[in-house]
């Protein structure tokens, strides 16, 4: 792993247009246009600022953990260092190869079978042909799936779809791994090989970004951590000063 | 503006370069779409229009079969390739929205998965014409071969247009019905159902020609029928091409960043 891997975060927002079904519409905005009724305020969609001047340097080595309460922003900051949303204003350096754990189901197709389906989500997130036909076979025993992987996704169970879906998702390794909350799946064997698998994923990476509301889980695991607050970090430090402050702020919440 | 263009550019080639990628992905939407099917239903219907509407049409107005059908058959192949690729050209980002949002990825991937989508069954519904010039005695001309630059200019534009209409339909949701009964509209005003020869002389006539639909459905269907297009119809063509390529691509640079906060 390079030491060349960052991630480098200035003056970041993200302001998400709040579209109201007049704004969706071409007819009306043109209609206005017409009519020459002035732009005033009515007439501008207002926005949500999901991120709000976000400085943030991550180096290679650092587990940073993002906490922060519901709609503060940890998903939005996920994304944007996956490359999803393009910051309205600030810039992002990232290096390195980004393998964002999040959303796995996205790609698949209930109609298509287990394999087809290995290949289709390794091509949507951007693998090559070759690179997951070589990948395939390993894939599959670590699904423990067998000859059910010939059948389309529509006739598995719950569980059989995860493992499936984990298995994809990490045959690809990154430098930089990004996580919306642990990824837990199967029953207590698959269960058992999934967190050895993460955990030696995690351990190879050069960086990780975990974004949960588990305290045991950031204490655990990161050594670094942010307290986003309303899209702006409030605190910024050591995983064990950044939790003491998060839970003493969280009062009743706490510890 | 000018390095935002260059980097979209960039982005579009280096994109379009990997071919096995959106090319597997769409080559399994197809086979997807028509799984639990023979020989696909899309080819069924075609076939039968084509076989009923031909028929009707030629008695109708006392046409010769051998020279309507083949014009008919052809035109509205073509014309389901245009149709497809700008209809769901217009949905192209609202339906992969759950993707986008999860996937990094260049929005241009999902254009080029769309348009790979109705190539394939476009050259699906080729077959057909293969069959039709077994059973009809056409000559085979060289000429046949300008179907391919024909194509490729059809193919850009298309590529162009649908990216802008996606662009478009991403932000301002209205547009889409409007472009579905557009084309409806369009398709009537471009010579499929009927021919050229038929209106020469009309204002429908003078219509063909500053319709870009029927010109860029005539760089593909002439030489598919061994008849050539004339220099104009090329000439118009390749600027249709370049003009929408270069719209596609400057609304692609201005705000393919915006479309993951649209959705």
């Amino acid at each position: 792993m390079s030491d060349a891997t960052h991630i480098v975060l200035r003056n970041v927002s993200v302001a998400f247009p709040v579209l109201s079904f007049r704004d969706r519409s071409l007819r009306s905005r043109f209609v206005r246009a017409m009519t020459l009724r002035k732009a005033g305020n009515a007439a501008r969609p207002h926005s949500v600022t999901a991120l709000n001047g976000v400085d943030l340097e991550i180096r290679a080595g650092d587990r940073l953990g993002i906490i922060g309460a519901n709609g503060a922003g940890k998903t939005t900051l996920l994304r944007v260092l996956a490359g999803i949303y393009h910051p309205t204003s600030g810039t992002v350096d990232v290096r390195g190869r980004c393998l964002s754990l999040f959303d796995l189901a996205a790609g698949f197709d209930e109609e298509a079978t287990g394999y087809e389906n290995i290949m289709r989500r390794g091509l949507v997130i951007g693998a090559r042909r070759g690179e997951i036909e070589a990948r395939r076979a390993e894939i599959a025993e670590f699904t423990e799936l067998g000859d059910r992987l010939d059948l389309p996704l529509r006739t598995y169970s719950s569980g059989m779809m995860l493992r499936l879906i984990f298995a994809v998702a990490t045959a690809i390794e990154g430098e930089i791994v990004l996580l919306d909350e642990w990824i837990g799946v199967g029953d207590q064997q698959f269960r058992k090989k999934a967190r050895q698998r993460l955990d030696a994923i995690v351990e190879r990476a050069g960086i990780l970004v975990l974004a949960s509301h588990d305290i045991d889980l950031i204490r655990n695991t990161c050594n670094r951590a942010v307290l986003l607050r309303e899209g702006r970090i409030a605190a910024a430090g050591s995983a064990e000063d950044i939790l003491g402050q998060y839970l003493a702020g969280a009062g009743e919440g706490g510890a | 503006m000018g390095s935002r263009i260059q980097a979209a550019a960039r982005e579009i080639v280096s994109q379009g370069a990997q071919f096995d990628r959106w090319g597997t992905l769409a080559l399994m939407d197809v086979s997807l779409r028509y799984r639990r099917t023979v020989i696909g239903p899309l080819w069924i219907t075609l076939a039968a229009t084509i076989a009923s509407v031909g028929t009707v049409y030629a008695t109708l107005f006392k046409q010769n079969i051998a020279d309507f059908l083949p014009s008919f058959a052809v035109g509205l192949i073509v014309w389901t390739l245009i149709a497809g690729t700008l209809q769901e050209g217009s949905n192209v980002f609202v339906a992969s929205g759950h993707l986008i949002k999860a996937v990094p990825a260049p929005m241009i991937v999902h254009v080029l998965q769309m348009t790979a989508r109705n190539v394939v069954i476009f050259l699906h519904h080729l077959l057909l014409v293969g069959l039709l010039y077994l059973v009809m005695p056409w000559p085979l001309h060289w000429t046949l071969v300008l179907a391919v630059p024909g194509f490729v200019i059809l193919l850009v534009t298309l590529i162009g247009g649908a990216t802008t209409i996606g662009l478009l339909c991403a932000r301002f949701r209205d547009i889409g019905t409007a472009i579905v009964s557009g084309l409806q509209f369009i398709f009537f005003l471009t010579p499929i159902i009927w021919t050229e020869d038929e209106v020469r002389g009309t204002t429908l006539h003078w219509l063909t020609r500053v319709n870009p639909f029927a010109t860029l459905l005539d760089l593909v269907r002439k030489p598919l029928l061994s008849q050539p297009a004339d220099a104009e119809q090329w000439l118009l063509g390749s600027l249709y091409a370049v003009g929408m390529a270069a719209v596609g691509l400057g609304c692609y640079a201005r705000y393919r960043h915006r479309v993951a906060y649209w959705l």
